[in-house]
């Protein structure tokens, strides 16, 4: 305690000015005067009573020195005397300052708001307890599961202290005795919340009765929707709500933060078993996986034991599964499993913030290392005066560690105001995006980096200086006439490797811009302009009632036909491109299996016969669907090109059956009169993005057997979209004025999402290009400018000479061009070392594109004409007489 | 001067509170001539070390200052015990006899102990 309150004041001592040192100069005054009258009491004259009161005392100015080193911290007083001094230097250059402290704070910002990403999204614990014990349970084999297989896991696991499964985020009608609104929800097995081991912001969670069908008609609400919807009044418990037509009561309130099992849910219901029937809880393959281990057992163990299970329940199934199904099953870490695709393109453009930070570096150490040079003499005096070489390059340090903060303040600074656009940039189904905010770790990180960037760029200008031979500059008193060649040797090093790191930067940047161009450029193999699409969604329940869901969509398939400005209209369950997890499972004609086969997939589709219009699909063979299709009696589908293809090589596919197997014992019983028939073949198109390969499709009648309550609206128009949509929504109001028409879109926004990713990556990477070059541009003009200034006699003899004008313009640009030349070469050899890093991240273009190859060179070469620009006309100014005369 | 010890390190500390609880409150100079005289002439004290010490303990909080004028008229600054202070000498005190009484048992030959 009493350590720390000397401290304490010593500290203050610090900043306590002038007056603690007049007071302790009075106290000595008068203890001096003291002694010296005893003295003179005693009979002395009056100088030798005041020689022998300064002999006791030891000397005036010793004591003082005595005093003050105990009054204040020596070590913290000379580091702050460097830091002022450091502040009095920045103050006397300002240009100097300025344009370094701006370029590292940018390469400092840029990395406080990657790393504020990275944080946030890839690192930060999720909100539950001992969060890295949950794990994902996934595999190639196994997407989704029925309820059964997760009880079965859940009661055998040892690994593993609870098993839980979720359902697919689905958004449903909810109304609260109004008109319903759209609410993304999930339904969970009754041991999710346990599994992940929190407690309820009020209420409770499900209770294992809550499983049981007919008793399951519970639902738990997140803290958003809560606090949204009902003001977080508890008073809402027991209240009943309506979720797709079924009336549920609401339970409890997630924690705040908890968005689970995804990001968008507002609600959860319980799964549910149906005791009277064994085989109902094997039925529907809908459930994903996540368990939470038991304390000391590793990922890898728990993935064995699920692997022995396997075999042991896999015959639990009332029917026999192929063995190949969840053969695979993986143990992830919840965390990596949610971040998986979004972790290695943040940990890309953490490397190319890295790299703008070294520019950045070099780029001040550059200025530092000029700026030397032109205190050399300074140097020469401090040293000659008995500055130890130590004691110089802390001073030196310290001066680029105060630019390091002041430029790290002025970063972070502009990484909190820029942090909501770079979040606004990336795709908005990017995992935990709405915990993205600046944490103490972050401002840690910043701190460091800023130091640690000060002490780098300083490091080297500050040895070069403290070992430079000073005797000789104190001697020559003034610039030589010209610059010796190694002079510069280490600046022109320094500005290479710059060069070279912004030619990693932008190559990389080029390579992925190139590759969204080819995958904006890929035929999705469908008409996208034009188009409006709209979801039409009726509960949940509604198709309860057969022939209800018909009956309403074809109603609006009428009405919205004969909407003023509407070409044409069709109807869909799945969006073009959007229909990838939608799985028609099949078994073919002419292909027979076994037991042990899985059976075939393609994406299913349940369209209007209009579909293939509005979206200007080609008929390849036989015909479309029509009108008649509807009723189911004629079993017609379509198939696309490719799936006939694979399925039929050579054979006519026309009139062809395929046999659709969900729900059905494996592998199917062959019934002729059930199978459907193949009419028509149809172009290919592209599922899930732009960037995937063709894939199987069939697409359906919409006949009674495959009515739905929730269907796509598909208008091909030549009015605006809201006018469509408006048109739209005037139309279902008018059959059911409670039927909610959501997510309208363009169907090329609904194609522009499914590039999101790509599309935020390249544009990322091409900010931060644009950054590195203005880095490395400010670099090459620096040097360029400072060679210029130092050469300004021998440029004024050369024109003395006879040298012309434009032959020092040469000079200058030739060798700004010869800086980039040699910083393109070895930032290309770079590029090409870390192509294997990139390689992930292109489409149909390869890391030795020769367009971005071609591109960057002579962009670096336009850049370095650039920077070279202005010091050259200064040196084509010269004056030879004033440069020669000048000293 | 010749027998005159230097005052030993870590003791100064000491001998100042001790002075400062017996005498009350001291300027810095009347301060030094008192240890001297407690010692009997034996310490040779520079004053001049006087000051940090005195700094140290103000610092710690075992003693305060504020400025009044000495016997004849002068400005000087006074330093005064705190309740800290008090407990500081007896504790250093305590301490103090026991080294001593340890170092005593060294020194002195066994058989007479």
């Amino acid at each position: 305690m009493r350590v720390i309150r000397a401290l304490w004041m010593r500290l203050r001592g610090l900043f306590a000015g002038g007056g603690a040192e007049a007071d302790f100069d009075a106290e000595l005054e008068s203890h001096v005067a003291m002694d010296v009258d005893e003295g003179v009491r005693a009979g002395l004259s009056l100088e030798e009573a005041r020689r022998q009161a300064l002999i006791r005392l030891g000397g005036t100015e010793q004591t003082r020195q005595a005093y003050r080193e105990r009054a204040t911290l020596p070590l913290v007083e000379s580091i702050l005397q460097d830091v002022r001094f450091a502040l009095r230097q920045m103050r006397k250059a300002p240009g100097f300052t300025v344009t370094a402290v701006l370029t590292l704070a940018l390469g400092i910002g840029a990395n406080t708001v990657i790393y504020t990403l990275v944080d946030s999204i890839l690192l930060r614990p999720l909100p539950f307890t001992h969060q890295e014990r949950l794990m994902r349970i996934t595999g190639n084999n196994l997407v989704v599961s029925p309820k059964g297989w997760v009880r079965a896991l859940n009661e055998h696991s040892k690994a593993f202290a609870s098993i839980a499964g979720y359902g697919p985020d689905a958004e449903s009608n909810v109304s609260d005795g109004d008109a319903p609104d759209r609410v993304f929800g999930a339904k969970v097995t009754v041991n999710a919340f346990d599994t992940l081991g929190i407690h309820p912001a009020a209420g409770d969670f499900f209770s294992a009765e809550d499983d049981v069908a007919g008793q399951d008609h519970a639902v738990v609400l997140t803290y958003g929707y809560w606090q949204e919807h009902y003001g977080g009044s508890s008073a809402i418990l027991g209240h009943t709500i309506r979720v797709d037509g079924i009336p549920r009561r609401i339970i409890g309130v997630m924690p705040p933060g908890v968005h689970f099992p995804y990001a968008d849910t507002q609600f959860v219901v319980p799964v549910s078993y149906r005791h009277d029937d064994p085989t109902e809880p094997w039925q529907f393959f809908d459930l994903r996986m996540l368990g939470r281990l038991n304390d000391g057992i590793a990922p890898a163990q728990a993935q064995a034991e699920l692997g022995r299970l396997h075999g042991i329940l896999l015959p639990l199934f009332p029917w026999q599964m192929p063995d190949i199904w969840a053969s695979d099953m993986t143990v992830v870490p919840l965390l990596e499993a949610q971040t998986g695709a979004m972790r290695p393109r943040l940990l890309l453009l953490f490397g190319a913030v890295g790299l703008i930070l070294l520019i950045a570096c070099a780029n001040v150490a550059n200025l530092m290392l000029a700026r030397a040079t032109a205190r050399e003499k300074e140097i020469a005096v401090r040293s000659a005066l008995g500055a130890s070489g130590r004691r110089l390059v802390q001073q030196l340090l310290s001066e680029s560690v105060v630019m390091g903060i002041t430029a790290g303040v002025v970063g972070l600074g502009a990484a909190l105001l820029s942090l909501r656009l770079f979040v606004r940039m990336l795709p908005a189904g990017t995992p935990r995006i709405q915990e993205v905010s600046l944490h103490c770790g972050d401002l840690v990180f910043t701190l460091g980096a800023s130091v640690l960037a000060g002490i780098l760029f300083g490091l080297i200008p500050s040895i070069k200086m403290a070992s430079m031979n000073l005797l000789g500059s104190l001697r020559l008193g003034s610039r030589s006439l010209s610059g010796s060649g190694s002079r510069f040797g280490l600046s022109t090093m320094l500005v290479i490797a710059q060069i070279s790191l912004t030619v990693v930067v932008i190559t990389a940047a080029g390579l992925v811009l190139h590759s969204l161009y080819r995958l904006l450029r890929v035929d999705p193999g469908f008409r996208t302009d034009h188009i409006v699409t709209a979801e039409v969604s009726l509960d949940d329940s509604a198709c309860k009632e057969k022939g209800r869901c018909s009956a309403f969509f074809s109603t609006l398939l009428n009405r919205a036909s004969g909407m003023a400005g509407v070409e044409s209209v069709a109807l869909a369950n799945f969006l073009p491109i959007n229909g990838s997890e939608n799985n028609y499972v099949y078994d073919a004609e002419n292909h027979p299996r076994d037991a042990r086969q899985g059976a075939l997939l393609a994406t299913g589709r349940t369209v209007s016969p209009g579909y293939f219009e509005v979206l200007g699909l080609r008929l390849v063979r036989g015909r479309l669907l029509n009108e008649g299709d509807a009723s189911g009696t004629t079993h017609a589908v379509v198939i696309s090109e490719h799936m006939a293809q694979r399925l039929w090589p050579n054979e006519d596919p026309i009139g062809k059956h395929l046999l659709n197997v969900v729900d059905e014992p494996i592998p199917a019983i062959w019934v002729p009169e059930k199978a459907s028939v193949v009419v028509g073949v149809v172009r290919n198109v592209r599922e899930g993005s732009p960037g995937s390969d063709f894939g199987d499709a069939v697409y359906l009648p919409m006949s009674p057997a495959l009515e739905q309550p929730v269907m796509y609206v598909l208008m091909r128009s030549h009015i605006t979209p809201s006018a469509t949509a408006a048109g739209l929504r005037r139309e279902v109001a008018s059959i059911d004025s409670l039927v909610p028409v959501t997510r309208v879109r363009t169907l090329d926004e609904v194609v522009a999402t499914t590039v999101a990713a790509p599309r935020a990556l390249a544009m990322l990477l091409l900010c931060f290009g644009v950054l590195a070059v203005v880095i490395g541009a400010i670099g090459v003009y620096s040097l360029i400018s400072y060679i210029v200034s130092w050469r300004t006699r021998e440029i004024g003899l050369r024109l003395a000479l006879g040298a012309q004008r434009w032959q020092i313009v040469m000079a200058v640009v030739r060798q700004s061009l010869i800086l980039a030349g040699s910083g393109c070469v070895a930032g290309l050899v770079c590029t090409l070392a870390l192509s294997r890093i990139l390689r992930s991240f292109l489409f149909e273009v390869t890391s030795l594109d020769p367009v971005t190859l071609s591109v960057v060179p002579v962009l670096m070469a336009v850049v370095a004409l650039l920077a070279a620009w202005m010091p050259a006309r200064r040196a084509a100014a010269v004056d030879p007489m004033m440069a020669l005369r000048a000293d | 001067m010749g027998g005159k010890t230097d005052v030993w390190q870590g003791t100064l500390a000491l001998m100042v509170l001790k002075t400062l609880e017996m005498m009350g409150p001291q300027h810095g100079y009347g301060l030094a001539r008192r240890i001297e005289q407690t010692s009997g002439d034996q310490l040779q004290l520079n004053y001049g070390t006087l000051y940090p010490a005195l700094l140290k303990l103000e610092q710690e909080g075992y003693i305060r200052s504020r400025w009044g004028s000495s016997e004849n008229n002068r400005r000087a600054k006074f330093y005064e015990i705190t309740k800290a202070g008090q407990r500081q000498v007896r504790k250093a005190t305590a301490e103090w006899e026991q080294a001593t009484e340890i170092l005593a048992r060294f020194l002195t030959p066994a058989g007479e102990g």
